[in-house]
């Protein structure tokens, strides 16, 4: 189980962070996947891979870790510095903040089938396993998703729904 | 923006677009806008860093969740040792149609020497049936008391297996006749290594390493199993494995611990999976190959 949870590890994890977007509640809720996992691995009946269950369950933690942290009050994200506008900090943590920023603005529904695809490199199939929906709603999700976050970058400044900004 | 034209165009960036998608909109210049749109938004996300975890991080983490998985595993165990559970250890433990496991080959001990003697009576001219039936008394009481003083099964119980064993009688010696001798091996392991498994508790995915192969556990394992299974090499060939379930005609034996073991997949993490022991907190083991077909069985 151990070796199990390692190899795994790393990109239950990425999943996590890229879901929560910080450190801490990735930390939180990375904790949480390893648990249920080891608590949930004796109902688990192999109809799906380990590797889309424990992913499955890792997005559902770091959801649920954003649904707990709508709950608490933060700072308000147009309060949040634009890093791509900080000369000061090296590209890689600029473009890592400039991804932690843009990732929580698209609708909840659309973040996970994005960060499953273009972080993790996913296909669609894996991808409506591990979240239980069905490859169209999928397919549909990442283009959302990705027509979300083409609209942010083109204006970082606006970050009203681009579905209805006709 | 046109949500079908984002559709199409973003499943041919990933590749999921059909050909007669692409067709459809082949030279259509929303749809070129629109894919190179979607695909700078991927490229953002495709790009960007691999979130790694804060030094230490994992290892705490796994740590912990081992500790809760000990914990699981141990209650688990002591849930399993209740008195409420049917007795399914050491030699009373059941065979798979519900037998305690001495139960066949004294079935059948039985059944030939009262055969014997019923057919030495009518052979010797004095058998009548009343003997005969005398003979089929004492034999079921015989069976009766042994399954009372081995299980301490209530009466209806045992009349509901004796009934059973009435029913098949005729096939009963027949079908269990191969096993009988290898029941007994079986018992006389499993016995040993009962006494080994309370050491073992539930770190046994930890100490098989089959160096990438997969691996499905379905035997009774002991430390020196444990270590003997390490050094195998299977002749597997990862890439078409998939994982041993129904669909591959795969029955794992019902409440029994499967382990698969950690195998890499074209580079892919492993799969493991590992199933409950049953009651008796026994654990069987089957090696199998790509086509989930039993290499070994112990």
């Amino acid at each position: 189980m151990n070796s199990l949870l390692a190899t795994h590890y790393d990109r239950i994890y990425a999943i996590c962070r890229r879901l929560a977007g910080n450190d801490a509640d990735a930390a939180d809720a990375s904790q949480e996947a390893l648990m249920a996992i080891v608590k949930g691995i004796h109902r688990f009946d192999g109809r799906a891979s380990f590797k889309t269950w424990s992913y499955r369950v890792a997005t559902n933690a770091a959801l649920d870790e954003l649904r707990r942290r709508k709950r608490r009050p933060t700072p308000a994200m147009a309060d949040i510095e634009v890093p791509s506008t900080a000369p000061s900090i090296d590209s890689e943590i600029a473009n890592r903040l400039a991804i932690d920023d843009a990732l929580p603005q698209i609708p909840e529904e659309f973040q996970a089938p994005v960060v499953l695809r273009d972080l993790l490199g996913m296909d669609y199939a894996e991808i409506a396993a591990t979240l239980e929906l069905p490859a169209g709603t999928v397919r549909s999700r990442i283009a959302r998703g990705r027509r979300h976050l083409a609209k942010i970058l083109e204006d970082p400044g606006n970050q009203t729904d681009p579905e209805k900004r006709q | 923006m046109n949500p079908e034209i984002d559709k199409i165009a973003s499943a041919a960036i990933d590749g999921e677009a059909t050909a007669e998608e692409l067709a459809r909109y082949e030279g259509d210049p929303g749809f070129s806008a629109a894919k190179s749109q979607l695909e700078v938004a991927s490229e953002f996300v495709s790009q960007s860093e691999v979130p790694k975890a804060p030094a230490g991080l994992a290892q705490a983490q796994i740590a912990l969740a081992m500790d809760q998985f000990r914990a699981d595993a141990a209650q688990r165990a002591v849930l399993a040792a209740q008195p409420s559970v049917p007795p399914q250890t050491g030699a009373a433990k059941a065979s798979k149609w519900g037998f305690p496991r001495w139960f066949v080959p004294a079935f059948c001990s039985i059944a030939v020497l009262a055969g014997l003697g019923i057919a030495a009576q009518n052979f010797s001219g004095g058998g009548d049936s009343e003997s005969a039936a005398d003979q089929a008394t004492a034999t079921t009481e015989a069976m009766e008391s042994m399954i009372a003083a081995d299980s301490g099964s209530d009466g209806d119980a045992i009349d509901d297996r004796m009934e059973e064993g009435a029913e098949s009688g005729a096939a009963m010696p027949e079908s269990t006749e191969a096993m009988s001798d290898d029941d007994s091996a079986d018992e006389a392991m499993e016995d040993d290594a009962m006494e080994d498994e309370a050491e073992l508790g539930f770190e046994l995915p930890d100490l098989i390493d089959l160096d990438g192969a997969p691996f499905v556990t379905n035997e009774t394992l002991t430390p020196s199993r444990v270590a003997e299974l390490a050094t195998k090499q299977p002749p597997i060939e990862p890439e078409t494995y998939d994982r041993c379930g129904p669909e591959h005609n795969f029955d794992a034996p019902d409440g029994e611990l499967v382990l698969v073991i950690p195998f890499t997949r074209s580079g892919e993490p492993a799969e493991v999976l590992i199933y409950d022991t049953g009651a008796d907190g026994g654990r069987t083991a089957l090696i199998v190959n790509e086509r989930c077909e039993v290499l070994s069985q112990s």
